[in-house]
């Protein structure tokens, strides 16, 4: 009875897993079904004259999109052009399959290092990050950045945090960094983090041998860590100006702040409600397990839970930075849909966390229960994919306006960009983007 | 202290029924109706939020006067529910439905089964609990965590006392008396460290509560004791005779004769207890507590619920092996005379400025600032912003302080009895514009003060 019972349970987790990844075809499907070969927005700054119309520059390639250096995505873009006259709804296909590379590459070290967490727990976290919530980042091409920044940021932290250091790691870490800051302005925030947690760890490791030649590794390893990517966070920030349009910072010592950061946290477990409250228990529920583990362990505590942590404290220290700079819009705007992509995944990475941080089989399924109930209940109300089609038609009706544009219409066209689009469009009918050329999807 | 008894099927059945029953009577009161407690659910929300302050007044004033620890605990209810607000009492219902469990739990481990089963009984069926079903107001919640308190302090090492002490002086200041509770027996065993410890988030709470207040411009008022003392001692001495009593003679001089005797009981069980354990939790916090009572201004039948466990038990010990008799006869008396009173409703189940409130919402702009003496329950059912009627001395002072504060309406309740209807009287500042007899209600339009 017991094996049939156990034998039960096993394929009941494999079925979750299965229905994970069906649930991530599905929404691949329902992106692909619904993307509109049109640029959207910040899309359409690809086509001032120093970007995609002046060829593949270093200059376009590290160029600031407000606050953004986007390396990685503009390359795509050149690609794409080169390909095929950048098909916008091919790179929104594309930005999919590569935000589901960052899920499967979390899931799969959290099944080979995370103890108590098996394969079916693991997909059923995931797949909250799997929730239309994020439809503003899978309808755009650009938000590639987004994804492009969460994964560097992961291979950073993989690559530098753990004990063995070969040089070669060292060098693929840190240019890991280097990556997730040049992708996004939020792998800023996530070195900041990294460099921080790396240094703790580093100190961790000296204070833990008394080997000279040990001690002096470490050292070189958080010197050279540092150096590098502290260089690289002072070559971003060479005339850097914030854009005049944006509000003042909300400081930490201000309640706007806590209360826009509070409900940017929510946001990522679902919950839709404005409560300052609810966030500040989502906050816990994400911090906690960390906060344990190191007052218990201190120094002594595991590669494995190293990394989660950091991971923990860079999407939090994300997520601050966020609501320093945009609390001043309002708290509406602590819902926005793409800052969802960096809370949501304080789901998994609780799970993995709480998972390493209670000994007892017993305390660790309560406190995962706990943390699936309250997920479930946030993500109750937030599986509507219908939202892809309304992006959809709005996306179409923006295409006819601008193959009305290209005829001699008028060239402002809301649906897809703010404001008259005037050389923008002659550029793109120069260059014979994809959607000049006619009738298409 | 006895090995607690094992809960039978009796136990089941009884402290069941007397749950459902609280149940039945629930909500005994329309939400407002206490106004404490509608201002309970604003705070509530105002919590959520991450600003303190009532939303529903112009100028959004500084809730100083709530504290926040029943907001705090309606959080789930706040974030799951959000504007509906028969969740509150919902919540509150269940708290209440499981405070005779939470008595029983403490009380087994002192009565034997019977008494015990008894003494949770007489408290869930006592008319001061049934008024106070699904009434959002901190009674309940208070009830239920002092059990758990005591039953946590009488475990040593038992981890939460000190958390569970913070959160019992943030829900109601009656809390205060915990303290000496919590920390004399550690005190008197000379674990200093042990008793600072206990006490330290609680004084902190109180001392961020109260530095919080101080900022926001508001200080404490200072009672005067032996005026108050008396009529406070004589009040709830009436109040607990009256529970076991016909309605008729509960305010009379033969409650005050059984509610001294019960006291009486009560005294002799707690030094009795005393004897047998000096300085045990329960004997402090009913000690301190009843001294607080004695000596706060403000009275009401209520403040007795989180400390009726405690009085049966005190009464019980006295009885001895008499206690399962005594505490039967109290419990037939009050099932008799009062336990169906609440059922099905009461007069306080509606809002009794009803169609008043009807009139307001329906006649007259949405931006229209309401006065009254109870302005957030009136503010609340009338859809107005509202604020207090201030205290002034003459009809051209109070135009005077309501057009200051930009105020068109003022909404009187003549059922209220208190004073200061007079000031209204003057029609060159004060214009009727709507009276219902039925509801003794009158609502008037402040005209510009010349």
């Amino acid at each position: 009875m017991r094996q049939k019972l156990e034998s039960g349970l096993v394929d009941l987790r494999w079925l979750l897993v299965l229905g994970v990844i069906a649930l991530f075809a599905f929404h691949w499907a329902t992106v692909a079904r619904t993307a509109v070969d049109v640029p959207y927005w910040d899309e359409w700054e690809a086509l001032r004259p120093e970007a995609l119309p002046n060829g593949l520059t270093w200059s376009w390639l590290t160029a600031r999109h407000t606050d953004n250096r986007m390396l990685l995505t503009n390359l795509q873009i050149w690609v794409l052009y080169k390909a095929g006259g950048w098909n916008v709804a091919l790179q929104q296909v594309l930005n999919f399959g590569l935000f589901g590379l960052l899920l499967a590459g979390l899931g799969l070290w959290a099944r080979r290092n995370v103890e108590g967490l098996g394969p079916g727990t693991i997909a059923f976290f995931l797949a909250f990050t799997l929730s239309p919530l994020l439809y503003e980042s899978h309808s755009m091409g650009g938000q590639s950045c987004f994804h492009l920044s969460l994964l560097f940021f992961m291979l950073a932290v993989l690559s530098l945090l753990q004990d063995d250091l070969p040089p070669r790691r060292l060098a693929a870490g840190i240019a890991f960094a280097w990556l997730s800051m040049n992708s996004h302005a939020s792998g800023l925030s996530f070195c900041g983090a990294l460099v921080l947690c790396f240094s703790l760890f580093k100190l961790s490791r000296l204070l833990g041998t008394n080997d000279p030649s040990l001690r002096r590794m470490h050292v070189m390893h958080l010197a050279a860590a540092l150096a590098v990517v502290g260089l690289g966070v002072w070559l971003w920030s060479r005339g850097y100006q914030r854009h005049p349009d944006y509000p003042d910072m909300a400081w930490p010592y201000g309640l706007a702040f806590w209360r826009f950061y509070a409900n940017l946290v929510s946001l990522g477990f679902g919950m839709d409600q404005l409560s300052m409250t609810l966030g500040l228990l989502c906050v816990a529920a994400a911090a906690a397990p960390v906060s344990l583990v190191f007052a218990r362990k201190g120094p002594a505590v595991g590669v494995p839970f190293w990394r989660v942590s950091t991971m923990i404290v860079g999407i939090l220290t994300c997520l601050a930075v966020i609501a320093a700079a945009r609390a001043g819009l309002g708290l509406d705007w602590s819902k926005t849909s793409r800052y969802f992509e960096f809370s949501v995944m304080l789901v998994p990475l609780s799970a993995m966390a709480w998972s390493m941080a209670l000994r007892e089989a017993r305390s660790r399924r309560l406190a995962l229960g706990l943390l699936a109930a309250f997920c479930l209940l946030g993500f109750a109300n937030n599986w509507d994919f219908s939202v892809y089609s309304l992006i959809a038609s709005h996306r179409r009706a923006g295409l006819a306006c601008l193959a009305e544009a290209m005829r001699g219409g008028p060239d402002l066209c809301k649906e897809v960009y703010p404001w008259p689009l005037g050389d923008k469009l002659e550029r793109a009918k120069a260059l014979k983007l994809s959607f000049t050329r006619g009738p298409r999807r | 202290m006895s090995e607690p008894a094992r809960p039978g099927i009796w136990t089941w059945a009884v402290l069941g029924g007397a749950s459902l029953w609280i149940l039945a009577c629930s909500p005994a009161q329309y939400l407002g109706r206490q106004h404490d407690d509608i201002l309970f659910v604003i705070a509530a929300q105002a919590l959520s939020y991450g600003d303190y302050a009532l939303f529903t007044s112009p100028g959004s004033p500084p809730l100083v006067n709530v504290l926040p620890g029943l907001p705090l605990l309606l959080q789930p209810v706040v974030w799951l529910a959000g504007d509906w607000t028969p969740a509150y009492q919902i919540f509150s219902a269940l708290l209440m439905a499981a405070c005779p469990w939470a008595a029983w739990l403490w009380l087994r481990r002192r009565l034997d089964p019977a008494a015990a089963l008894l003494a949770a009984s007489v408290f869930a069926t006592s008319p001061w609990v049934l008024s106070q079903a699904g009434t959002v107001m901190p009674e309940a919640p208070y009830t239920l965590l002092t059990a758990l308190l005591l039953l946590a302090l009488e475990r040593p090492g038992t981890p939460g006392a000190p958390w569970l002490l913070l959160l019992l002086s943030q829900v109601r200041p009656a809390g205060l008396s915990l303290l000496p509770a919590a920390a004399a027996r550690l005190l008197a065993r000379k674990r200093l460290r042990e008793a600072v410890l206990t006490l330290a988030p609680a004084l902190a709470g109180l001392l961020l509560w109260s530095a919080w207040r101080w900022r926001a411009g508001q200080g404490y008022g200072a009672a005067h004791p032996f005026p108050v003392a008396l009529a406070d001692i004589l009040f709830y001495l009436s109040a607990w005779g009256g529970c076991f009593l016909p309605e008729a003679w509960a305010g009379g001089k033969l409650a005050l004769l059984l509610g001294l005797g019960l006291a009486g009981l009560a005294a002799a069980g707690l030094a009795r207890a005393w004897r047998r354990s000096p300085w045990e939790p329960a004997a402090v916090m009913l000690v301190c507590a009843v001294l607080m009572h004695a000596l706060w201004g403000g009275r009401h039948e209520r403040h007795l619920i989180p400390l009726l466990p405690w009085l049966l038990w005190a009464a019980a010990e006295a009885s001895g092996r008499r206690a399962s008799v005594c505490l039967a006869i109290l419990l037939a008396c009050q099932l008799g005379f009062h336990a169906t009173r609440r059922l099905g409703g009461s007069a306080w189940s509606k809002p009794e400025l009803a169609a008043t409130y009807s009139w307001l919402r329906s006649s007259r702009g949405p931006a229209d600032i309401l006065a009254s003496p109870l302005y957030v329950r009136d503010g609340f059912y009338a859809s107005r912003p509202s604020v207090p009627l201030p205290d002034a001395a003459s009809s051209e002072e109070l135009a005077r302080l309501l057009s200051g504060r930009k105020v068109k309406l003022v909404l009187w309740q003549d059922s209220l009895d208190l004073p200061g209807a007079a000031r209204l009287s003057d029609r060159g500042l004060f214009k009727p514009v709507y009276e219902n007899e039925a509801e003794q209600a009158r609502v008037y339009e402040v005209l510009p003060v010349r």
